[in-house]
């Protein structure tokens, strides 16, 4: 009767155990990360006599946590890259509608402003068609400061974003290197049996942990968890944490690089390079493969606009008879030394072809000697700029200017085009000063007899000494049986050269080309154009750079882009880029959906089969009661017979 | 298989959201009558969208270059008319005043209305356009482009013509510059011309003679003079004056009278030469006359030397030939003005149709283009509201079906 009692006993024990371990998961049901418990029930060790072994009733083995640490780790790499993904569409979708708005766009400026130059072209003489162009060469200037400002604001929120996270990973850090000095003393404590919830907020920890980076994880034998990031550097050793801490770039102070500061002392390392997956990897991604690039590709074409603007404005004449200036504030190349040079050389850069710029950034390394390396970043081409001769060199469109003094190893950062947008202005202000005329003309003079023509002039080479000085082109004939049909010309009485019509006649820098059957004493006169008002030459040709390539040489030097096709493809490469990352982001999506649908397969709480086990363990505390009773009532029975 | 209580609840969340994302996705797309709302949405199709609308604002630009062009082409054809029409009315008062039955008196009444014509014609060389720029000076538009300074009319222009772009590929000129329609425009036949030496004294009137021979004529200045011959009778000889040596005696190539073929009025005087010119009456063995190639006059000198004629007077027998030789040639370089202007209006009146076959290309372009736009950006409407009602639905159902599920609890039955 007594085993009977200890038997009915310890089912009672133990389905009350069982029963609060219930009401624990059910209390639990929207914990997040919380692993449903299950009491493991044992037979007790039964009690041997000669006619066999008595069962001793029930006991707890342990309470299991429904765990599989294949399934968890699957959660926390789909929580890694799918807030990757998250965060990179929510940085690329602001410049996807920043530029999709028509409003915001470029598309519309760049429009207007070239209506704006055909309406100068229409009128020439016209003073407030000539002011339309200026203010709408503004509001076009005003259009590319403006996206710049965006797309530099976006940036500012990205290295806000990544200084934020990096604490954040940190603090992390930290609360798991704690985590792991309780679940080892807990486990310690109390024989091994695990500290379940504590090994839950672990789990979940990390998943916070990796919404924020990629981590991998090696469990230890005495319970706790060390935490590897990036290309397999310790976060968390057991009880140890290290940090993830905020330097500003050599090149660039406003741009951060990440440090990992190890637990155990020693220097930092920069890892920024190295991160990948979660927030912090998508936004470090953002960075390097669409915001950069962005601002480079937008500034390419502020450069390659103004350079062949201004190149075209200044061959044309103004409505006083000067040669254009620039209408465009002639943009630079922003040329940035490390913060650890020693040396006190200086580079200087400029434009030289527009075409044959690229949207990549370069960096400058002097390697000793006449010898410097310079690297394109965005395939990672080296050149070698040798400064004994010549002292400057060209590349990609743009020209370096070396002067000495750089100590071995010194950096600089080389970006042509990245500041172009913000900087982009009109200076032209005045609209007399807009140069639509073109700079020769010709007169045929009204004496001429023969009935040859003359072209209209064009500016060959604007560094001849001579350059549109008044050429007097007259006809003669070289002998007799031609009379008198000319067969030769000379310039300013000079020497005779046979008339061949239609051939081009180069002086003083201008050309023209005469055809026709001239008369022996007809002259031509060829100078520079002067009142020509109404003249809109150059501005046909100004107008015309709305709609021939400029810009993006292919490899033979050809021209492949106009400013809109220029624009558009920045816009579709960002517009392709967006839609690969929201459907790689939905896809990415199902996958985190499955990932937490198979844990909580396993380990998740569910209120019907906690209801029946309530229930079934209910009956089984009820019966364990009988149990007792029943012995109770056996113990009465026997004393009632000695009464 | 298992499932965990927030698993049924996430579930429904993450349907409900992603149907609502999906309808209000589609309700943007209605609502904004576009297909492609961000780049993201068609990256391609952004790209071109981009490139397509440039090329209709271009489009449009021609279109407007082309009104301008035509506009301008119409003031100058307005007053080229004027002009024209004025000419003819020189040509009628020349042709009055040869007539010999008219007194000095009735032709210095009829000069006076050549000199106020004159002016008037002179104020139309100078007129304006409708934005304040002359017409007929070329570039310098700011420019009046002629003077007279009581002697000789002057050219202040240049040769510059303005093209506009009314299409990809064309370019149209909206005016002409005035040394082309006034100033620089032949005299005589066109190809040659023949004159009285002013010093003449004789009543020979020399007509303005016609090419023969194209090939044979090589445009050399020639002097026909007179001589009589061993039998008394008067002669003609022809000098080349162009020769190096002179004299250079075209006929006879002897250059003696007797060689010389007789002088007969009004018979064809032909030296081999590919022309021939006519002088009736009888001049004055002295007199000479000229040909030489046709130089440039310009309109307003022809007329102002017609009036001059008009006034000299004919009252010997000497300037009544001056007078019939300067009405001769008034009435030669009338007619080649009057050639010239109507050149240039036809010149105009073929950029006008040029214009008008670039608009209607412009206009078939641009129709193409627009409803190429029409059909990457616009929205199909019936598929997008057959969409949206079954996004709809299927929200709907979604939200339905999970209240229900929610009400399903074991506890509902303890």
């Amino acid at each position: 009767m007594a085993d009977m009692l200890s038997i009915g006993a310890s089912g009672l024990m133990t389905y009350q155990k069982a029963l609060n371990t219930t009401g624990h998961n059910i209390s639990n049901v929207n914990t997040e990360g919380y692993t449903r418990q299950r009491v493991e029930l044992d037979a007790r060790n039964p009690s041997g006599t000669g006619v066999g072994f008595f069962g001793q009733g029930v006991e707890i083995d342990t309470v299991r946590r429904m765990y599989d640490g294949f399934l968890t780790t699957a959660l926390q790499d789909n929580t890694s890259r799918s807030s990757e993904l998250d965060t990179f569409h929510q940085f690329i979708g602001q410049i996807d509608s920043l530029l999709a708005n028509s409003q915001a766009g470029l598309s519309p400026s760049l429009q207007q402003f070239f209506s704006s130059v055909q309406g100068v072209t229409d009128d020439p003489a016209s003073i407030p068609a000539r002011q339309v162009m200026v203010s709408e060469g503004e509001s076009l200037a005003g259009r590319f400061n403006y996206i710049f400002d965006q797309l530099e604001s976006l940036n500012k929120g990205v290295n806000i974003a990544v200084t934020n996270m990096a604490g954040e990973v940190s603090s992390l850090a930290g609360s798991i290197a704690q985590m792991n000095t309780d679940i080892v003393s807990q486990t310690g404590k109390f024989g091994g049996q695990p500290p379940n919830d504590l090994l839950d907020q672990r789990d979940e920890l990390i998943r916070k942990l990796s919404e924020i980076i990629s981590v991998s994880t090696v469990p230890q034998d005495d319970g706790a968890l060390n935490i590897f990031i990036g290309s397999g550097q310790a976060l968390v050793l057991g009880s140890d944490a290290s940090r993830l801490d905020i330097q500003a770039n050599g090149f660039d102070g406003s741009y951060p690089d990440i440090f990992l500061t190890p637990a155990l002392g020693g220097p930092g390392v920069n890892i920024s390079s190295q991160l990948t997956g979660g927030s912090l990897g998508g936004a470090l991604d953002f960075r390097q493969d669409v915001l950069n690039p962005t601002m480079n590709e937008l500034g390419l074409l502020a450069v390659g606009l103004s350079e062949t603007f201004n190149a075209q404005h200044q061959s044309g004449l103004d409505l006083d008879d000067s040669f254009g200036s620039d209408f465009f504030l002639p943009l630079s190349v922003n040329i940035g030394g490390h913060s650890s040079n020693t040396g006190t050389g200086v580079i200087t850069a400029s434009f030289t072809s527009a075409g044959d710029l690229t949207k990549s950034d370069y960096t400058l390394t002097y390697t000793g000697g006449t010898s410097y390396n310079l690297i394109r970043q965005s395939d990672n081409t080296a050149f070698v700029v040798d400064t004994a001769v010549p002292a400057s060199m060209t590349v990609d469109g743009f020209t370096l200017n070396i002067i000495a003094g750089a100590a071995v190893g010194d950096k600089f950062l080389v970006q042509p085009t990245r500041y172009a947008a913000q900087n982009f202005d009109v200076i032209t202000q005045d609209p007399r000063e807009i140069a639509v005329a073109g700079a020769v003309r010709t007169l045929t003079s009204s004496l001429n007899l023969g009935d040859g023509v003359i072209t209209e002039g064009v500016v060959i080479d604007p560094a001849d000494p001579n350059f549109l000085q008044t050429a007097a082109i007259e006809f003669g004939t070289s002998g007799a049986g031609t009379a008198p049909y000319a067969d030769q010309y000379r310039i300013n009485a000079g020497a005779w050269v046979p008339y061949v019509s239609g051939a081009d006649i180069d002086v003083n820098g201008m050309r023209t080309q005469i055809s026709g059957a001239p008369f022996s004493g007809d002259t031509f006169t060829i100078e520079r154009n002067s009142g020509g008002t109404s003249d809109n030459r150059n501005g046909l040709l100004l107008a015309e750079l709305q709609t021939i390539p400029t810009l993006l040489n292919n490899s033979s030097g050809i021209a492949t882009a106009d400013y809109q096709s220029t624009y558009g493809q920045m816009v579709s490469r960002i517009g392709a880029k967006t839609h690969q990352i929201e459907m790689s982001n939905n896809a990415q999506n199902v996958l985190l959906e499955q990932a937490i649908n198979a844990r909580g397969a396993i380990a998740g709480v569910n209120l019907d089969e906690e209801a029946t086990n309530m229930l079934r363990y209910q009956q089984a505390y009820q019966a364990n009661a009988q149990v007792i009773s029943t012995a109770n009532s056996l113990f009465q029975t026997l004393i009632n017979a000695f009464n | 298989m298992r499932i965990s209580t927030q698993q049924i609840q996430q579930t429904a969340i993450n349907a409900l959201l992603r149907q609502q994302a999906e309808l209000s996705n589609t309700q943007n797309q209605l609502a904004l009558g576009k297909r492609v709302i961000t780049p993201s949405d068609d990256p391609v199709a952004s790209a071109n969208l981009l490139n397509l609308e440039q090329e209709l604002e271009v489009t449009k630009q021609y279109q407007f270059n082309a009104n301008m062009a035509k506009s301008r082409l119409g003031q100058e054809e307005t007053a080229l008319t004027a002009v024209t029409n004025q000419i003819h009315r020189v040509r009628e008062l020349a042709i009055q005043a040869s007539n010999a039955t008219y007194t000095d008196e009735d032709r210095k009444m009829i000069s006076a209305e050549a000199r106020h014509i004159l002016d008037e014609l002179f104020d139309m060389a100078n007129s304006k356009d409708s934005n304040n720029e002359y017409l007929f000076s070329g570039y310098k538009g700011d420019i009046k482009p002629f003077d007279y300074d009581g002697l000789n009319y002057t050219y202040n222009g240049d040769d510059g013509q303005r093209s506009l772009k009314i299409g990809a590929s064309r370019t149209i000129a909206d005016g002409d510059p005035g040394s082309k329609v006034f100033m620089n425009i032949r005299t005589g036949n066109g190809t040659f011309r023949a004159y009285d030496d002013p010093a003449n004294i004789g009543a020979g009137v020399i007509n303005g003679g016609t090419v023969t021979d194209n090939a044979l004529y090589d445009r050399l200045d020639y002097t026909i003079s007179f001589a009589n011959n061993s039998a008394g009778d008067l002669v003609y000889l022809v000098n080349d004056d162009s020769a190096v040596i002179q004299p250079a005696w075209v006929q006879p190539p002897t250059g003696l009278p007797d060689d010389a073929p007789l002088f007969v009025s009004e018979s064809s005087i032909n030296f081999g030469r590919g022309v021939s010119v006519s002088i009736s009456g009888t001049p004055d063995v002295s007199d000479t006359f000229k040909i030489v190639p046709s130089p440039n006059q310009d309109f307003f000198t022809t007329l102002e030397s017609f009036a001059d004629a008009l006034e000299a007077g004919t009252m010997t027998v000497e300037s009544q030939a001056k007078f019939n030789n300067a009405m001769n040639r008034t009435l030669y370089d009338i007619d080649l003005a009057l050639d010239n202007f109507l050149n240039v209006r036809a010149e105009i009146g073929a950029r006008l149709n040029a214009i008008e076959s670039q608009e209607s290309i412009n206009d078939d372009f641009k129709i193409q283009i627009e409803s190429f736009i029409s059909t990457i950006q616009d929205l199909d409407y019936a598929e997008a509201i057959s969409r949206f009602n079954l996004q709809q639905a299927g929200l709907q159902a979604a939200q339905q079906s999970y209240v229900q599920i929610q009400g399903l609890s074991l506890f509902n039955y303890l």
